[in-house]
């Protein structure tokens, strides 16, 4: 097979599963827009995510903390419950959305 | 034809007979019918109409009114209108969601249909149930629908809330206020504890000699040590919390002279609050449903009932300790309920399911506490995952509560958008 059309049938099986199905990062991301508003355009004082290409940096130095203390105890905790893939996941999904 | 009428038509019109006619469409005309429309079905039905297009959704949202749970005890302390609660779910009729106006009364697991109350009925190819709580006043001795004016709980907010506002209103001051919590699992945890703090407040500013006290059926409770912390600091001359292993279990009420008796006392306030215990609502609980448990078993990665894998259970009505019965998780089990379903009519199987909860709590209203965790459901049960789970910190300077309840403000004014539209 070339190229060509590895690349083709692929991109044909992404748009088969998006057409029904949502991709995981989706499914992640609708779990942060209990707070940070609709399709994480944010809800103020709770910010905006979409757009954001800080997102791998942010999650990652909450997941890091410590401990889970001040104003961003909760972001901390829901850090320690994402995986790696999920934090790669999710900063691709909000970089590549467009900023609100 | 106004819009909201055409759709209502529509949404009747899923017959039986139509509905066998779609059926023979294949995979384009899967019918998901979803049964109540607070934080749980109103997410459910939006997600679903989002990951899976093609199917076609109704939402038996019933004819009654809906206003908020969450925020309802700043509109019994004067500080939010209960108009600001009140959702209008008309919005909820979009895109591939039809609203059907009547209530559901029965459904059968094998024929597959969801029967109304005029006697009509919508065929399902997954139905979801997600109809919140009853509340049982009669399991009091004494107590029934009769005396719950007498003892007001507005566990399910709307008119009820404006009438115990109005009873705190009247409360003298040098007056007593009782607050009844009945023994878990009920709706929102932390409820009670809010309620009676926001009650402490308001009493400490317009019936300061007043007093409240807490009547507990439990030994222990969410958020323990915060609320305690508070109350201390704030109210140690006025608010006494009565656990269960202290005599803090009603054990029976009196319509007539409006007395509260637990086993050794006797209390006779001026406003008493009894949140009556609580069960799923009756249409969770048909078909065996709930197992004769009150409340109805499900597998963590589908939310699927484990007795009829095709009708689904979210929200409060549903077992998914140690995710408690809050609106946060109810949005969180029913965006992971419309994945799995979008999935399995594609013929996927679900992806793992991560799920969360927050429950902000007030103890002014402008000073929040908060507890937290994320969740792996699997078809083996719901698990805490290791670190997630823990409260806001014990000793912090005013500005964390405050910016806290700022969150709380964000939160639900998101939750709200994501679940209604409104």
């Amino acid at each position: 097979m070339t190229k060509l059309s590895t690349w083709l049938l692929a991109a044909a099986l992404t748009v088969a599963a998006s057409a029904e199905d949502p991709s995981r990062a989706e499914v992640l991301a609708a779990g942060c827009h209990a707070c940070h508003g609709v399709d994480g355009q944010g809800s103020p004082p709770v910010p905006a995510l979409r757009g954001r290409q800080d997102i791998q940096q942010q999650l990652r130095a909450f997941k890091n903390a410590a401990e889970a203390t001040g104003e961003a105890h909760l972001m901390i905790r829901f850090a320690r419950g994402l995986s790696d893939r999920d934090i790669a996941e999710l900063a691709d999904f909000y970089a590549r959305a467009a900023a609100p | 034809m106004t819009d909201l009428r055409r759709r209502q038509f529509l949404g009747a019109g899923l017959l039986l007979p139509a509905a066998l006619a779609a059926g023979r469409q294949g995979n384009a005309a899967h019918r998901v019918v979803i049964v109540g429309g607070g934080f749980a079905g109103a997410t459910a039905a939006r997600y679903l109409a989002r990951w899976a297009p093609s199917c076609r959704i109704t939402l038996v949202l019933g004819r009654g009114r809906y206003w908020t749970c969450p925020f309802s005890n700043l509109a019994l302390v004067g500080e939010r209108s209960l108009t600001s609660l009140e959702v209008h779910r008309d919005r909820l009729a979009d895109g591939n969601i039809d609203v059907v106006r009547l209530e559901a009364r029965d459904f059968d697991p094998d024929r597959r249909t969801l029967t109304l109350e005029d006697g009509s009925r919508l065929h399902f190819d997954r139905l979801i149930l997600a109809p919140g709580i009853e509340v049982m006043p009669e399991a009091i001795e004494g107590h029934g629908q009769a005396s719950v004016a007498t003892f007001p709980h507005a566990w399910q907010a709307g008119p009820a809330t404006a009438h115990l506002a109005k009873r705190l209103r009247a409360v003298p001051d040098g007056g007593l206020v009782v607050v009844s919590v009945p023994e878990g699992p009920y709706r929102c945890p932390p409820g009670p504890y809010e309620r009676a703090s926001l009650m402490a407040w308001w009493l400490a500013r317009h019936r300061p000699r007043a007093k409240l006290i807490i009547l507990d059926a439990n030994a222990s409770f969410t958020k323990e040590a915060l609320f305690k912390a508070h109350w201390r600091h704030a109210h140690p001359q006025r608010l006494t919390w009565i656990g269960r292993n202290e005599d803090g279990m009603l054990r029976r009420v009196d319509a007539r002279s409006g007395s509260l008796h637990t086993d050794f006392a006797v209390y006779r306030p001026d406003l008493a609050c009894v949140i009556p215990p609580q069960r799923a609502a009756p249409i969770a609980r048909i078909a065996d449903l709930d197992g004769g448990r009150g409340w109805c078993s499900v597998a963590a990665n589908t939310f699927a009932s484990t007795l009829h894998p095709n009708v689904h259970v979210i929200g409060d009505a549903a077992i998914a300790n140690p995710m408690p019965k809050s609106a946060f998780a109810a949005a969180s089990q029913a965006r992971i309920c419309a994945a799995a379903i979008a999935a399995e009519l594609s013929g996927r199987q679900p992806s793992e399911a991560l799920l969360t909860n927050t429950c902000y709590s007030l103890l002014t209203p402008t000073a929040a506490i908060a507890v937290t965790g994320t969740y792996r459901g699997t078809r083996e049960g719901m698990a805490t995952l290791g670190g997630t789970a823990g409260s806001s910190p014990l000793e912090a300077p005013s500005s964390l509560r405050e910016a806290e309840a700022g969150h709380a403000r964000g939160w639900y004014a998101s939750a709200r958008a994501d679940a209604f539209g409104d």
